[in-house]
């Protein structure tokens, strides 16, 4: 089946696809938007069901090999120990991410000259901050401006809640004298654009039917359709296709029924995350591209980046209520972000206190962990003694890009368009390890030092069920040789390709990426309008 | 889908999985909504159905071993037997005991005990007061004081 061509075609409506979406229709050129999954009804989330915990084992899970929905790609994690998490639908995974929104620091942009590891990105902090600020704006950014570990902005509204939790970890930081800060969020503590604030309902994951946190569904994507953006929706794409002349023809993609369209564009662009994107790309092979589309420097799945979790808990003399108030977001420390030469790793982590989680989650062995309580006394001790009096820190570590880390195309497995699935081959690095055991321990002192009567976790595993980062799988860079895309976000390769989700990062940064993410297409955008009258020089 | 002397043990299982409380106050997880959550998950996975009458015929076996029904075997005992179960039948075993905790942690008037509402949390969410800046200032004052801490 052949679609009527269109100027621009963005694949993926998530967060890059909505944020690029948005640039570009200022252009008033036709614009239209491929999106794997549909729309999801807020009203029916699974934060309004009385058996809410139940989803996040089954149709609302954050990892699609448990979901496996219809619009849902497998992906084999066979070979790592950290597997992706996403959701694909309308607004992608800002459906169900926890919307903690640090911004990159200007030392990530540059840590080849300041540290002498990866490589710095072809553009820096400043540029960017102006696409920061009107993200903000648009999203609804809670926090609180002033913060010390960054260049001078100011979020939108003042901080949500950092609840009896926050304000206690707080207390141990100042106590050791360290770094710590409220956490920006794109949850919102005052009504905004006709969302709610925040009610403090503690399942982020699971939707938020007040709309206090900033889906692009509810936010991006009703401006992009105001602005005839197209939106079709349970379109997957399978190949990017090729003209002769080299130049990107369109796309092919699969309806809900499975039947194959053909959509001619001038301008294609990829917005499917550091996963989805390079899939697509290695899956459009040809005579030019035997190895992939845009693929000449090779670099194509290479490079993935998550950021490996681990936590900490203490256990405190009162209940911590951990329950209560978004559930990533209260506060966070950037002490240790930044190289110190002393230690003996490069880059550094963060420590965030997220709160706490619900009782199933919690008897299963956390949010992002498969290790099941202990049954029978102990069981109920732990319960009734540990859970409610718990308070932990998150560790977020920097994720040097390394080589053997890749997204490649796996042998067998496919998903119910018979695309071949991604598979992940990943391991956590040495510098990773060496920065969890000094984190850890700096981990337990705040904890200690906020009161807590003794450590009752004190981490030592990387959590399995928490890539929601995916980032470097078709990174940029001024040199074609080792990048696949130039400091716009274009293609070196394929000059009417651009890519503007995860996948472009250069490094990973210790923070919570789709703040960067959103930036990053708006700048893009702004990039291709401003270069349109010579775009494909 | 299991006979009655195997419903029993499953009893006995959930009793001594997750007791009641020690102030009587929470109960356990031998509870009918939780066999009928176990049943509907065997309906719906076959591999958990097939694992799960495994799982029972070996306890059973291992109760006839022991040469004692399950009206005079006592708790210990009965525990032991249950650790057995765990170490040579693992992967029945978490199998069993995630649906068991799923299914009995599903339960709304079991999360009240932990200071959740029974409610959905939407939309009335929980009631957290916010803090005054005031209050926030005084907190990030000394981290304020000790300037800025990011490199350019």
């Amino acid at each position: 089946m052949i679609n009527e061509p269109v100027d621009v075609l963005i694949v993926g409506a998530g967060a890059s696809g909505a944020a690029i979406a948005y640039s570009l229709s200022s252009l008033g050129v036709k614009i239209l938007c491929l999106e794997q999954g549909t729309w999801v009804n807020h009203n029916n989330f699974p934060s309004t069901k009385k058996d809410y915990e139940f989803y996040r084992y089954s149709d609302f899970s954050c990892d699609p090999n448990v979901r496996k929905l219809p619009e849902d790609y497998p992906i084999n994690s066979d070979e790592s120990p950290i597997t992706p998490v996403n959701f694909n639908a309308v607004g992608g995974s800002t459906i169900n991410y926890l919307a903690h929104w640090p911004r990159f620091h200007p030392s990530d942009f540059r840590t080849k000259s300041l540290d002498g590891v990866a490589d710095d990105w072809p553009i820096e902090y400043e540029p960017l901050a102006p696409f920061y600020d009107l993200n903000s704006t648009i999203l609804g950014v809670s926090g609180l401006a002033g913060n010390p570990s960054y260049p001078y902005y100011e979020p939108t509204f003042p901080p949500i809640t950092l609840g009896k939790l926050g304000k206690t970890l707080a207390k141990g930081f100042n106590k050791l004298g360290w770094h710590w800060w409220p956490s920006d969020t794109t949850i919102l503590s005052e009504d905004y654009e006709g969302r709610a604030k925040c009610v403090n309902a503690g399942t982020c994951d699971l939707g938020c039917a007040a709309g206090a946190k900033a889906s692009v569904d509810i936010t991006y994507w009703p401006l992009n359709l105001r602005r005839r953006v197209e939106l079709k929706t349970h379109s997957r794409v399978r190949e990017i296709t090729l003209k002769k002349n080299g130049m990107a023809d369109g796309v092919l993609y699969h309806d809900k029924k499975g039947h194959l369209h053909e959509q001619k564009a001038e301008i294609v662009i990829m917005a499917c995350n550091g996963v989805g994107t390079p899939r697509i790309l290695l899956n459009s092979q040809s005579s030019q591209f035997p190895h992939g589309i845009a693929n000449n420097s090779g670099q194509v799945g290479k490079n993935l980046m998550f950021h490996p979790l681990s936590g900490v808990v203490g256990l405190f003399e009162e209940p911590m209520e951990g329950f209560k108030g978004p559930m990533a977001c209260s506060i966070m420390s950037q002490e240790f972000y930044e190289t110190d030469t002393s230690r003996d790793f490069i880059r550094g982590y963060g420590l965030h206190s997220g709160r706490y989680t619900t009782p199933m989650t919690y008897a299963l062995g956390g949010y992002g962990t498969d290790k099941l309580l202990p049954w029978g006394n102990e069981h109920r001790k732990i319960m009734d003694e540990i859970y409610p009096f718990s308070a932990g820190l998150t560790i977020v570590t920097e994720d040097l890009p390394s080589e053997y880390n890749t997204v490649t195309l796996d042998q067998e497995l496919t998903d119910s368009d018979g695309i071949p699935a991604p598979k992940i081959t990943y391991k956590v690095g040495e510098n990773t390890k060496k920065i969890f055991v000094h984190a850890e321990a700096r981990a337990k002192e705040a904890i200690i030092a906020a009161g807590a009567k003794k450590i009752v976790s004190p981490g030592g595993e990387v959590w399995y069920r928490a890539g929601w980062h995916q980032m470097g799988t078709a990174r940029m860079g001024n040199k074609p040789e080792n990048s696949v895309v130039n400091s716009w976000g274009r293609s070196h390769d394929v000059k009417n390709l651009f890519i503007v989700d995860g996948s472009i990062f250069v490094t990973s940064g210790a923070v919570n990426p789709t703040c960067t993410i959103m930036a990053l297409a708006l700048y893009i955008g702004d990039s291709i309008k401003n270069k349109a009258a010579n775009l494909f020089d | 889908m299991w006979t009655e002397s195997e419903n029993e043990i499953l009893h006995r299982i959930l009793e001594a999985i997750i007791p009641t409380s020690k102030d009587g106050k929470i109960p356990s997880a031998n509870n009918i909504l939780i066999i009928e959550k176990l049943k509907q998950e065997a309906i719906k996975d076959n591999k958990f159905k097939l694992l799960l009458l495994d799982g029972l015929k070996h306890i059973r076996q291992m109760l006839n071993v022991t040469g004692k029904d399950l009206n005079n075997i006592d708790l210990n005992k009965f525990t032991s037997l249950i650790c057995k179960l765990e170490d040579q039948k693992p992967e029945f075993f978490n199998a069993f005991l995630r649906q068991i905790y799923i299914a009995y942690y599903n339960q709304p008037s079991i999360r009240t005990h932990f200071g959740l509402s029974e409610n959905p949390p939407h939309p009335d969410g929980y009631n957290v007061p916010s803090e005054t800046i005031e209050e926030i200032s005084s907190l990030v004052a000394p981290v304020i004081k000790r300037g800025d801490c990011y490199r350019i």
